[in-house]
């Protein structure tokens, strides 16, 4: 029997990545098209965010040949320097973010490396990027490829370029690809970004149509704030790597200086408990980090700052929804719901949602849901993700939908938009597709949700009240009245009056608003005395003495007070209230 | 105007006149409703009524359809049209709030109609679209033509292998039957099996009348065979395949339908005989056979709680069938060649029966 000894030897990062492209997502034509458009767009609002631009990004497919496609898009971000170019894309793993926590959307600055590796693979071509700053008078155009072996960018070319912008990013790729319409396409992909990112506008140029999205708001987010790590948030290689870029310094300096919540007087603590007293830096071996890391473990630290989130709050995202499914004619629009900031394992996160209810939103299928991730939509791997975890773990049968099998989908026409913003988005893997069900996360959704679900339901009643009401006028105002004039008509005789059938079926004294005025109609058989009192802000009441059968009289009330109170009403009678609030009927006021 | 459907408008007009709410009664047409008439030996709807009145948008809309329905009648009377169901529900497209929401619905309330009035909807000047069934054999009668005129014909020696199309509406004033010259009449469930008897010749070999009933028979069709049967004295002998579905066919020739159960009297002919295939000739025969599917097993044992097939005779074959798990098309008798069937199987079987 032979031993086999696989022979060892150094791989570099793009040498891995290019045999393990399923890792990130480039696993086939279809979904390297898609990754690739991903990529890039996150990369620009990344860098438009980072210096408060609002984002005008164009995204251009063009088929050049079976499976083979070109891929530009053109931001108005900052640009890249010169000098930095061949590092940001042609270096795996090259970025400015280790080290510190902060919502971001990519965070390896990995990806849009090895889209360009992708490219270069399958199609043969270098990646060509425009970039000008605001500081330089052109801008330069790149031609660049990667040294696999080495993991290093290797220029082809250099050339000053004319570009009439203040500043923007220019990056065009091309590569096998597939390009594919509907579910889990570039067009879905775009517009679920321009609902997490409200002050972006998106210009689509796809091979079959093109797509303009304007933004749902002008002003730009506030730009995330960088905080130091929380001891409780860094794992050991981390912990490793920031004590050995700073081996000059003592222990407790990088504790005090290099993580946030680490003072003074803590530091010395953590030190002293993991007998490190007086090592240096250099000197420290694994097993001396490991202790240290125990320690850390064992400590209780302040909570992470909160402040370095950036959610995309109320109006955003009701903006943004209202903008995105107007062509459904929604029902409703909830009230969107912020949760947290709350913590886990040292990082700071928030949850936020909106659902949309009703309209031309199919009934029989189950419901959407969008799932976002730090403003980046997540349309694979939907079944491992905790947003629809925490979905289907919902009863839905108690906010009235069908859940035809417990802890899945429910059904029914409704959209929820879900976002968790986090300085550390916990994914399943490193494609970056779906979020792990950490507990703290989890506990966060299922009352997030709950809260959107509850307004569902409430606004479920008030419809299902509304058209118990609207059928009976129907019934009253519309078919009865046809019945009568039908069957007169085939006998040739006079219509009947129908007044005491409709105050038959009636039998109430009802309150209705036509175009924004408010009108008691008496369907009873004897007069009717009674006190409107409307409630909201402010409290307003009007008196009607005997009004008579089948007769009408228009309230006093202010368009503003009908449409921001609900109505009240003391009459003994029983009474069918407008279609316009909930009934709330009481007799002693 | 149509007396009966006069007054179903008379009654709600007047309803509303006195100040009530209008409302439409008639009997109720559900499955708890359907009892067995001995002197007729059909099944009937009881005496079970439901009212629905104008106070729910939904059945106050059911009675302006209903209204609308009517005076459409009435409109293709004055002008001697007729209509099929589907043309009649496009054409409600135009009735505002009377307008269908389905043909099933417009059908139905057709049908409701008939229950009130007792009048046919072929009365009424309505159709379905298409009868097609077939006879062949010597017979002889007279069908009115579009022209007015009374065209004779006989069914045998006037018509082409795939025999006299059976129009729609075959009662007195359209169809008459003058003569026959047979001993009974063979209703066929499949194509296939009417065109071998037709090929064999075996309405003259065996003085039969050939009736294809193109799967579960049309109204005419069980109308028609109801006549020759009363009107010509001729039995009525029932030749399908051996299966559950097959069973429900002879059942609705035999004693009627659910849905058509107002007008068992003139549809149902209660002296059908069923010549098979039946559970014990598959095995007698040794007939190529199916497995029975789920569904099949299902309908055999809701046919066992049937009082149509409450008889020894149906409870041994239904209990057969499912003991053997199988069963069988007509066609499968080819096992023993073209002619057996006509040679061996219907002689044999027609003598058992005392057909012949």
């Amino acid at each position: 029997m032979t031993e086999f000894k696989p022979e060892r030897k150094e791989v570099s990062i793009s040498e891995f990545f290019d045999k393990n492209k399923q890792m990130l997502g480039f696993d086939s034509p279809q979904k390297a098209l898609f990754m690739t458009v991903k990529e890039a767009v996150d990369n620009s609002l990344d860098a438009c965010a980072d210096n408060g631009i609002l984002p005008d990004i164009t995204v251009k497919i063009e088929e050049l040949g079976k499976e083979k496609y070109r891929i530009e898009i053109v931001d108005n971000g900052p640009g890249i320097k010169r000098t930095e170019v061949e590092n940001s894309f042609g270096k795996m793993l090259y970025g400015s973010r280790f080290f510190e926590e902060r919502q971001t959307r990519g965070q390896q600055g990995l990806g849009i490396s090895a889209a360009i590796l992708y490219a270069q693979k399958t199609a043969g071509f270098p990646t060509e990027i425009v970039t000008k700053t605001e500081k330089d008078l052109t801008a330069y155009h790149f031609v660049l490829d990667i040294d696999i072996r080495k993991n290093s960018p290797h220029t082809l070319s250099i050339t000053p370029e004319i570009w009439d912008v203040k500043s923007g990013l220019r990056i065009s790729l091309t590569l096998k690809g597939k390009y594919i319409s509907g579910k889990q396409s570039v067009e879905e992909y775009v517009r679920e970004t321009a609902i997490a990112n409200p002050h972006s506008s998106f210009h689509l140029i796809l091979p079959d149509k093109t797509i303009e999205i304007a933004r749902s708001v002008e002003d730009p987010p506030q730009i995330p704030i960088a905080v130091k790590p929380h001891p409780h948030g860094v794992e050991l290689g981390e912990l490793i790597s920031i004590f050995r870029e700073n081996e000059e310094e003592t222990i407790e300096e990088v504790l005090e200086g290099k993580f946030s919540r680490v003072t003074k007087h803590v530091a010395k603590s953590l030190v002293e408990k993991s007998k490190l007293g007086g090592k240096k830096i250099s000197k420290l071996t694994r097993d001396d980090f490991e202790e240290l890391m125990k320690t850390i473990k064992e400590t209780e630290f302040m909570e992470p700052r909160k402040d370095c989130l950036s959610p995309i709050g109320a109006e955003g995202l009701f903006k943004s929804a209202m903008n995105s499914f107007r062509e459904y004619h929604p029902a409703y629009f909830s009230q969107p719901v912020i949760r947290g900031p709350f913590v886990f394992s040292g990082h700071p996160f928030l949850v936020e949602a909106i659902a949309i209810y009703g309209g031309d939103l199919p009934k029989e299928d189950p419901i959407k849901v969008l799932r976002f991730a730090n403003r980046v939509p997540l349309l694979y791997q939907s079944g491992s993700c905790a947003i629809t975890r925490a979905i289907s773990s919902i009863m839905w049968n108690q906010y009235g939908f069908s859940q035809p099998v417990k802890d899945q989908i429910p059904v029914g026409p409704l959209i929820v938009a879900v976002h968790l913003a986090c300085t550390k988005i916990p994914f399943t893997s490193e494609a970056k597709e779906a979020i792990a069900t950490v507990p703290e996360i989890m506990d966060s959704l299922d009352i997030l949700l709950k809260g959107v679900a509850r307004q569902i339901k409430t606004m479920k009643k008030k419809e299902a009240h509304k058209s118990q009401v609207e059928e009976k006028f129907a019934l009253i105002e519309q078919i009865l009245p046809q019945i009568s004039l039908k069957s007169s008509k085939i006998l040739n005789l006079e219509p009947p009056d129908i007044t005491r059938i409709i105050s038959k079926v009636m039998g109430v004294v009802a309150f209705r608003e036509v175009n924004g005025e408010l009108f008691a109609e008496n369907y009873t058989e004897k007069n009717q005395s009674f006190k409107v009192v409307l409630k909201g802000e402010g409290q307003f009441t009007e008196s009607v003495k005997n009004l008579k059968p089948f007769q009408k009289v228009k309230l006093n009330f202010s368009k503003e007070v009908i449409n921001s109170t609900e109505i009240y009403v003391d009459l003994p009678e029983p009474v069918l209230l407008g279609a316009y609030s909930l009934p709330k009927v009481f007799s002693d006021e | 105007m149509n007396e009966k459907l006069e007054n179903i408008v008379k009654q709600i007009y007047q309803e509303m006149k006195e100040g009530n709410i209008p409302k439409v009664e008639l009997k109720s047409r559900n499955k708890e409703n359907i009892i067995f008439d001995p002197k007729t030996s059909v099944w009937k709807y009881g005496n079970n009524t439901v009212k629905r009145y104008a106070s729910k948008a939904n059945s106050a809309k059911g009675i302006l359809k209903m209204l609308y329905i009517i005076d459409f009648v009435d409109e293709m009377d004055a002008g001697v049209k007729t209509s099929t169901l589907r043309e009649m529900y496009y054409i409600s497209e135009g009735w505002n709030l009377g307008k269908f929401e389905s043909q099933d619905e417009s059908d139905l309330m057709v049908e409701d109609l008939e229950v009130m009035t007792n009048y046919l909807r072929e009365e009424m000047r309505l159709r379905p679209e298409e009868s097609g069934a077939s006879v062949i054999g010597n017979l002889t009668l007279t069908e009115l033509n579009r022209k007015g005129e009374k065209k004779k014909m006989n069914c045998r020696d006037d018509v082409g292998d795939a025999g006299y199309t059976i129009p729609y509406n075959v009662e007195k004033e359209k169809v008459d039957l003058v003569s026959s010259d047979v001993d009974f009449v063979l209703a066929v469930e499949t194509g296939g099996m009417f065109d071998r008897l037709v090929e064999n010749r075996f309405d003259e070999k065996m003085r039969s009348l050939l009736v294809h009933m193109k799967g579960q028979p049309s109204r005419s069709t069980k109308r028609l065979l109801n006549r020759l049967n009363k009107e010509l004295g001729l039995p009525i002998v029932v030749f399908t395949d051996g299966d559950p579905w097959s069973f429900r066919i002879f059942a609705s020739v035999a004693y009627g339908a659910i849905k058509t159960a107002h007008i068992s009297d003139i549809l149902a002919t209660p002296t059908s005989e069923f010549i098979g295939i039946t559970a014990s000739d598959i095995l007698r025969y040794d007939l190529p056979t199916d497995k029975l599917t789920d569904k099949d097993v299902e309908a055999l044992r809701s046919e066992l709680d049937d009082p149509r097939f409450n008889i020894p005779f149906w409870k041994g074959e239904i209990e057969t069938m499912l003991k053997l798990g199988k069963k069988a098309e007509q066609q499968a008798l080819a096992k023993y060649g073209l002619d057996f069937v006509t040679d061996t199987y219907l002689p044999e079987k027609l003598k058992e029966n005392g057909i012949i």
